[in-house]
Parts: C-alpha cells; sequence; structure tokens
C-alpha cells in the first residue's frame, strides 16, 4: 500500500495542526505531506492574506514567510495588530480559530477622555501603543462591541475582559463588578466578579494570563455560520458610590472556548 | 423494435420537438453540464431502459451502468461524456487501474447515492459504513479508484475513514497501518524526532 503524497496530504488536511506536526515523524513522505502548503493552508483562515496586508507592521509578514506553515506558526505564536492599533488578531494554535483583541481605545469608556478620572499611557508590556489607565472613578462603565462576521464560524467563543491592577488600587478588593455579555437585541448573561485577584469571599476572581496582566471571563456565545451578529459586553459598578483607582485596561480578548 | 429504429422515427417524425428538446435538454449534473441527446430523453420520457456506458476493468472485464450514475459522480467520466470522446455505439472505457472486484464497488456507491440520494441523512451514513467494511488492501484499492476517477464524495468518504483510523494512534501503529516498512529517516533524525514527540512512540 504506497499510498501518493496528495492523498496523505488530504488526510492529514483533515486531522488538526497539532497532528499534522506529529505526523511529520511517521516517513519522510509523511514528512514532505504534513508540511504542505496545500495543508497548512487548509488550517490558515481563508482570508488571512487580506487579514495580515492590512497590518501595518506585519504586511511583509505574507512575503517573508517562506510556507504557509510558517505563517500559520507565526500567526498563531504572537498577535498582530491591525485596524489602525484598534485590535489585535491570532490564531489559536491548537485549532486555527480566529482570536481577536479590542483594544482599550476600541471600546466605550465613560469618562474615558477627561485625563482626571481615565489616564492614556503607553505600557511596554501591551501589545497596543496605549491602554487605558484609571486615575479614579465612582461612576465605572466600559462597554465593548463586536461584529461576529471576523471571527471563525461555528465556534463557540468566550470573550475576556483584560487587564491589570497598580499596587495602590483601590475599590476593587470589596466592591463586586458587573460582567455582562449578549447579542444585540438578545438576552444578556450577567455575573458579579471581583476584579481584584487578591481579595477573599467567594465571588469569581481573575486568572493570571501573563505578567502583568489578567483576565476574567464575560461568558461564551456562539458564532453561527449564516448570520452577522453583533456581540456586546459591558464592565458596569456605578451603584456603590465607591472610589475606584488602579485598573489598566488593555482589551477585551475574544477566543474559541476550550472544549471546541 | 431497435434502438436504431425508433431513433430513425423519432428523428424523422419530430424535427420540432428535437430542436426544442436540443434546447431543453441542458440538466446540470454535480457542477458539470451535460447535454443528453433529445431522442434518449424522449425515449427515457416513454419509460424505456436508461442509457447505458460501458466500463472494462484492468482484467478485461465489461461493466454496463447507467451513464447518468457515472456521469453525476465521476468527474473523468462526466468530461469523456461531454467532450465527446465516448461513442455510445462502439466504445467501452477502459479503466487499466481499477481491478473488476474495486470497479463493482465504485459502480455500487455511485449507483446506491443516485438512487438514493433522497434518503435521510443517517440511513446514508449507515449504508456508507457498512460499503467501507473491507480490509485494508480493498479500501486502498477504493481509494486510488476514487482518486483516479475523480469522485469527489467517495474521496471524501474514504479520507474522513482514514484520517479516524490514525486518530490518536502512536506512530508505530500508523507505520503498520500504512505498510511502511522504510520511513526513510537517518538513525540521527528518528532518533530527534523521539525527542520532539515522547508520547507519540
Amino acid at each position: 500500500m504506497e499510498l501518493p503524497e496528495g492523498c496523505i496530504a488530504n488526510i492529514i488536511a483533515r486531522t488538526t495542526p497539532k497532528d499534522a506536526c506529529r505526523l511529520c515523524a511517521v516517513s519522510k513522505l509523511f514528512k514532505s505531506a504534513a508540511d504542505s502548503d496545500y495543508v497548512w493552508g487548509r488550517f490558515l483562515p481563508s482570508d488571512v492574506v487580506s487579514l495580515v496586508s492590512h497590518s501595518q507592521s506585519h504586511s511583509s509578514l505574507i512575503t517573508l514567510s517562506t510556507s504557509n506553515k510558517s505563517l500559520y506558526l507565526a500567526l498563531s505564536d504572537s498577535p498582530i495588530v491591525i485596524d489602525q492599533g484598534k485590535m489585535s488578531f491570532q490564531l489559536d494554535k491548537k485549532s486555527g480559530k480566529k482570536c481577536y483583541m479590542l483594544a482599550a481605545r476600541a471600546l466605550t469608556i465613560v469618562w474615558g477622555d477627561t485625563p482626571r478620572y481615565w489616564q492614556w499611557i503607553p505600557l511596554e508590556e501591551s501589545r497596543f501603543s496605549e491602554v487605558a489607565r484609571l486615575e479614579h472613578v465612582w461612576w465605572l462603565e466600559i462597554r465593548g462591541v463586536l461584529s461576529t462576521l471576523v471571527l471563525t464560524p461555528n465556534t463557540h467563543y468566550a470573550a475576556y475582559l483584560v487587564f491589570s491592577m497598580e499596587e495602590d488600587r483601590i475599590g476593587f478588593q470589596d466592591c463586586p463588578v458587573e460582567l455582562s455579555i449578549g447579542m444585540l437585541g438578545g438576552e444578556a448573561s450577567t455575573k458579579n466578579v471581583i476584579l481584584d485577584p487578591e481579595s477573599d469571599g467567594v465571588r469569581q476572581l481573575p486568572n493570571l494570563r501573563g505578567n502583568p496582566w489578567l483576565e476574567i471571563e464575560f461568558g461564551v456565545f456562539f458564532v453561527s455560520s449564516t448570520e452577522d451578529e453583533q456581540v456586546q459586553m459591558s464592565v458596569v459598578e456605578t451603584e456603590a458610590g465607591v472610589l475606584k483607582s488602579g485598573l489598566i485596561i488593555e482589551g477585551i480578548e475574544f477566543r474559541p472556548k476550550e472544549d471546541n | 423494435m431497435e434502438l436504431l429504429c425508433i431513433r430513425q422515427w423519432i428523428s424523422g417524425l419530430l424535427p420540432t420537438v428535437k430542436k426544442w428538446l436540443s434546447a431543453w435538454c441542458i440538466k446540470p449534473v454535480g457542477g458539470a453540464l451535460v447535454r443528453q441527446e433529445p431522442e434518449y430523453i424522449l425515449l427515457a420520457l416513454m419509460g424505456s431502459p436508461l442509457k447505458k456506458i460501458m466500463l472494462c476493468s484492468s482484467e478485461k472485464e465489461i461493466f454496463s451502468v447507467e451513464e447518468q450514475v457515472m456521469v453525476q459522480h465521476s468527474v473523468i467520466i462526466n468530461n469523456m461524456i461531454e467532450d465527446g470522446s465516448y461513442n455510445h455505439e462502439e466504445s467501452k472505457i477502459p479503466l487499466d487501474c481499477v481491478d473488476s472486484k474495486t470497479l463493482k464497488k465504485v459502480i455500487d456507491y455511485c449507483t446506491h447515492h443516485t438512487h438514493h440520494h433522497n434518503d435521510n441523512q443517517e440511513d446514508l451514513e449507515a449504508w456508507d459504513a457498512q460499503f467501507l467494511n473491507v480490509d485494508s488492501n480493498g479500501l486502498y484499492d477504493l481509494l486510488m479508484a476514487a482518486n483516479y476517477l475523480e469522485i469527489r464524495n467517495l474521496l471524501d468518504l474514504i479520507y474522513g475513514t482514514i484520517k479516524n483510523m490514525i486518530k490518536g494512534k502512536k506512530i508505530d501503529e500508523i507505520r503498520r497501518i500504512f505498510n511502511i516498512k522504510d520511513h526513510g529517516f537517518t538513525p540521527e533524525e528518528e532518533e530527534q524526532n523521539r525527542k520532539e514527540y515522547p508520547h507519540f512512540y
């Protein structure tokens, strides 16, 4: 049984990127099939060329990549900033599905334009040119919206608030914040969480995602293959009358939920 | 009545009908447009046996099969009929790389899917699963035949099945399934692979 390379490539293209890397070890012929542009072209999103060429700093990524496989690995290793610095794009390594992060600048932050409440500062650890730093507010309200058309269809996605806390933050340890997520025109699901990771108590806390960033999940939604929907998120604390300060927002990230 | 006589009778009696049918007899089939001879459409409408074509296996065995069935499934056969290189009166299509046993199975697949395309998905999948219940040599032969004849849905089915066969398997098992006696790596390369994917071995 001597399968031609084309047939082997067709079989491997139906597995996963992780499997395709492993299957290189079966034989030299398998390696040639598994590394082929055909296979990795099937793993890359169909609009990858236009996505990457719209990134100012990374438009050379296409020409520098010697193969579809190297392009896939480059895009899944680190995000590229697109849309004039308002979003970042990356591939989920395991599945090849699209991941996006809306920068803080792409969100609606109430009082965000008033410097005594919020400052926009560059931060070395951020992928974006600036992040939003909370000086102080009583009224915390942040909203974001994303069209599901940019995401990979037929996938369950989760949205995460990506943020950091300064040493001298106040108002987040005991005061819960309401996170909400839902489709425009549909029902929203809400929950109350604590943003300060050093808090005690029973409410959901954020997870560390890579110094200095924390993340906390808004919730899950499903991207259908046919409809263009708007998914809306909000972070709200406006009732308690508690002064809050020391929160840094990088953005809201969308990535496939694990058990896809 | 001889087929030839019927044809002459129709051609003689109904020139306008023939012209109308010529314009009308274009039907899309699996993405390819196929023109049917108008006389045969009329025959089909009259309930005569559907047009057949002859396929010849590598063992020189002839299989007669409905043209419609093969044209719907095989891009290669569809192209042959469309570009006129197949003459119904005389030709048989030689398939030198497909043996009789495999050709019969391929014909079974195409015939079933043409006649049962309105069945529900579950029944079709169950039939497909039963159809592919063959040993690995049989599967290989079917894959090669489907590849040669360019039968898209059979190819997808076989590729999906083989993908499931290797899912989660260790490298030695995969080499056994594909009968790979010589993997082609140097001892150093094999060693390197073992280090990179220890759980795969």
